[in-house]
Formats: C-alpha cells, structure tokens, sequence
C-alpha cells in the first residue's frame, strides 16, 4: 500500500499510459503500418521498441533525480524558467488539442460501427459526465481502476488473437525482405507517436511516489507494447491482406466479423466495442489528469480538482469544433498529428534532456 | 442558441458554486487556471455553437503549418 496519499504508483501510472495506448493502436497500428511496409508490417512494433528503449532510459535518468518531481520542472531546469515555461506552453496547447482528437475519434467511432446516423452530441455529454466525475475525484480510485481495465483488456484481446490466428495466411505477412528495410523504418513512426504518450504520464509526476523506480519496469512495459501490437498487425493484416487493411478505417473491426468458432460463436464485435468505449473514456481522463498537472505546474497551485467543471465543458464543445467531417479529423492526425506527437513526446524530451547535460542542470 | 443556454446556464451555475467553495477554502491561486480554462471552454463553444459551419480548429491548425487540403 502507498503511504503517500493522493499519489500513484510508477506501475500505476505506466499501466494507465498502457490503456491510454489502445485506442489510438488499434484505430492506428494496422492501417498506418500496412500502407508504408505492407506485409512486413509486423516489424515496426520490434524497431519502436528499440527506440523506446532510449525514451525510457532518458526518463529513467530525469526522474532519479529526486528534485526533479514532473516533466515541467525538468523543462524548467534544463533550459532555463523562460525557455522552459514556453515549452510547457506549448506542450498544453498540444495536450488540449489531443483531449479534443479523442473525444471525438469515440463518437466518430460509435457513429462508424453500431450507431451508424446518430446525433453525437448525448454520447459526449455522457463521455463528460464521466470525466467530470473522474477528474474530480482521486487519482488513486481512476488508477485502480486502470488496473481492472488492464486484466480485462489483456484477457479479451488475447482471446481475440486466439480466435484470429487460425485465419492468418503466412503469405499476407511473408516474406520479409531487405527491400523492406526502409518502409519498416518509416513506418514506424505510426507507432512511435502513440507509445511516446509515456512522455505525456510523467506530467503527472509530482503524483507519482516512486518515479526513480522506473527503470524497473521498463523492459516489462516495452515487451507487453511490443508484444501486443505485434499480435494485431500479425493477425489483422494475416488474415485481411496489406492492401484491403491500408484502405479500412478500423481494420480491426472488420478482421473480427471474419471469426467464426465451429459455425455456433461469432458476431464478436460488441465485445471489441466495449473495449474500444472503456478504452477511449481512459485515454480523455489520462489526457484530461495530463492537461490539469500541466496547469498546476504552470500556475504553481495545490488544489486542482476544481478544473474539472471548465475542463468537461470545454471538451464537449472543443471536440465538435476540432473538425467538420471525420476525413478532416483523419487527415489531421495522419498528415500532422502523428509526427507532432514523435517530435514532443521523443524528439523534445532527448534534445531538452541533452542541452540540459550540457549546461550541467541535470 | 437553445444548445448554448442549455450549456452556459450549467456552466455557470457550477462555475459559481466551484468559486464559492475556492473562495471558502482560502484557494486564491487557484483562480487563475480556473479562469484560462473557463475562457478556454467559453470560446470554443461560442465560436462552435456560433459559426458551426466556419472553419474547424483542425483546418486552422493545417493552415498555421501550411499544410493545404
């Protein structure tokens, strides 16, 4: 048990960048991976792994330094309190505009798969409710909650692969070639731009306790990553084909109405759905905890669950002026979205972490 | 304009029982964020329940990166 309270674990905080992670990677990893490195599409989760290596080494130094309690401080001691306020600044602009991304990918979502015409405003209005609630009341309850979702979410898509992998036809993803080479290395930034999230988590450091024990659970976190989206590039693009997966909106999706166990068990979807809305409502509160921290380190304040109220209120309506159509919101995140995510959460942190080594401030 | 009443009249009324509760607990500092986001959700949801046919934030974004549609 913690005896800080109003504080998390590292491996709390981790397993809820996790759950943040699988909404955007099943929505991302397939179709994004499929389009540059086709059937070798399986191995960009094995390069990004790599890299991510290096990310969580960088934040496992930041963070043995016990004065260093959040990213912000880090910022501000790396460069500087002017240089490092404005790329807080500029990190909240980021965090907002994601808040609003995914607040709206879940009803663009809902709308695409079962309720296919419906108005979306009474989903975000229940998607805000719930974030009010959870903004607004302690960490440690969402976090626990985390990890229920954690099990829950291990043990269906597991299940999901089971089911998948009979259909899996080795030649969609072999072979793999030297060729390959390159489009696995460019795609790979689909990736990275969703796992570099763990950057975002560790805004929440001043209530994270054991920060400095990070290191511990680094090779865990990256093999479970690495693990699971191997899986679902494996047995998405197995059994649909490179071609028909780069061209589907959640490629997932469509790859579990093909299960069909002994002709008596299929029509599997609802449960992905489920998943897919608990995951989605864990991704906008890890963004929203995120956005509050950052304000709390800007502003220098202690009491901060009071921002829950203009926080719902601004995601119900940022989400639905973010963009005019869903291919809008899609190009966005594919043209620009993306490479900004690898540029903060993996660029940002190394070069700030770097010019900080060399003014002797870390 | 019936979506925005029926967003600033909750908004508001939560927006004074959250002062009064920071005013009582002596929380001055804490105005201040409090305020940014406030603006923060006031502004997009005049600008969206306003104009919502004008352009999207996402299109304003592209267009600061110079990206065209």
């Amino acid at each position: 048990m913690l005896a800080n309270k109003g504080k998390i674990t590292v491996r709390q905080a981790l397993i809820l960048f996790v759950l943040a992670t699988f909404s955007p990677s099943i929505r991302l990893f397939t179709a994004g991976t499929a389009r540059g490195a086709e059937s070798a599409a399986w191995l960009t989760p094995i390069l990004s792994a790599l890299v991510m290596i290096v990310v969580f080494k960088i934040l496992s130094s930041i963070f043995r330094n016990r004065n260093i309690t959040n990213l912000g401080v880090f910022f501000d001691r790396a460069l500087g309190k002017a240089l490092g306020r404005t790329v807080l600044v500029l990190f909240l602009l980021w965090l907002v505009v994601l808040y609003f991304v995914y607040i709206r990918y879940y009803t663009e979502r809902l709308i695409m798969t079962i309720f296919t015409g419906s108005e979306t405003k009474l989903f975000i209005i229940v998607l805000m409710l719930l974030v009010f609630m959870a903004t607004r009341g302690k960490i440690e309850s969402f976090a626990r909650f985390g990890e229920f979702s954690f099990i829950v979410f291990t043990v269906v898509f597991i299940t999901f692969f089971l089911f998948l992998i009979p259909g899996v036809r080795i030649d969609n993803i072999w072979p793999v070639t030297h060729f390959d080479a390159i489009p696995v290395v460019k795609s790979s930034y689909n990736i990275l731009s969703i796992w570099g999230y763990v950057t975002f988590s560790f805004f929440l450091g001043d209530r994270i306790a054991d920060k400095e024990k990070l290191g511990k659970y680094t090779a865990k976190t990256i093999i479970y990553l690495a693990s699971i989206a191997t899986l679902t590039i494996v047995t998405v693009i197995g059994t649909l084909g490179p071609s028909l997966v780069a061209r589907m909106p959640i490629p997932f999706f469509s790859a579990l109405t093909t299960i069909s166990i002994m002709e008596t068990l299929d029509r599997l979807e609802p449960f992905l759905l489920s998943t897919y809305v608990m995951s989605d409502f864990i991704v906008v509160v890890f963004f929203a905890q995120i956005i509050i921290a950052v304000l709390k380190e800007l502003f220098k304040v202690s009491e901060t669950r009071y921002l829950s109220t203009p926080i719902a209120f601004a995601g119900y309506a940022g989400s639905q002026f973010l963009a005019s159509s869903r291919f809008e919101l899609g190009k966005f995140s594919t043209v620009l979205g993306l490479w900004v995510n690898v540029v903060l959460c993996i660029a940002a942190p190394a070069v700030i972490f770097i010019v900080g080594k060399i003014r002797k401030k870390i | 304009m019936i979506e925005l009443v029926f967003i600033l009249v909750p908004f508001f009324g939560l927006a004074v029982y959250d002062m009064k509760k920071m005013a009582k607990a002596k929380l001055k500092r804490e105005f201040i964020p409090y305020i940014v986001l406030s603006f923060l959700a006031l502004g997009v949801t005049l600008v969206y329940i306003l104009d919502p046919y004008g352009p999207s934030l996402v299109k304003m974004i592209m267009t600061l990166f110079g990206i065209k549609e």
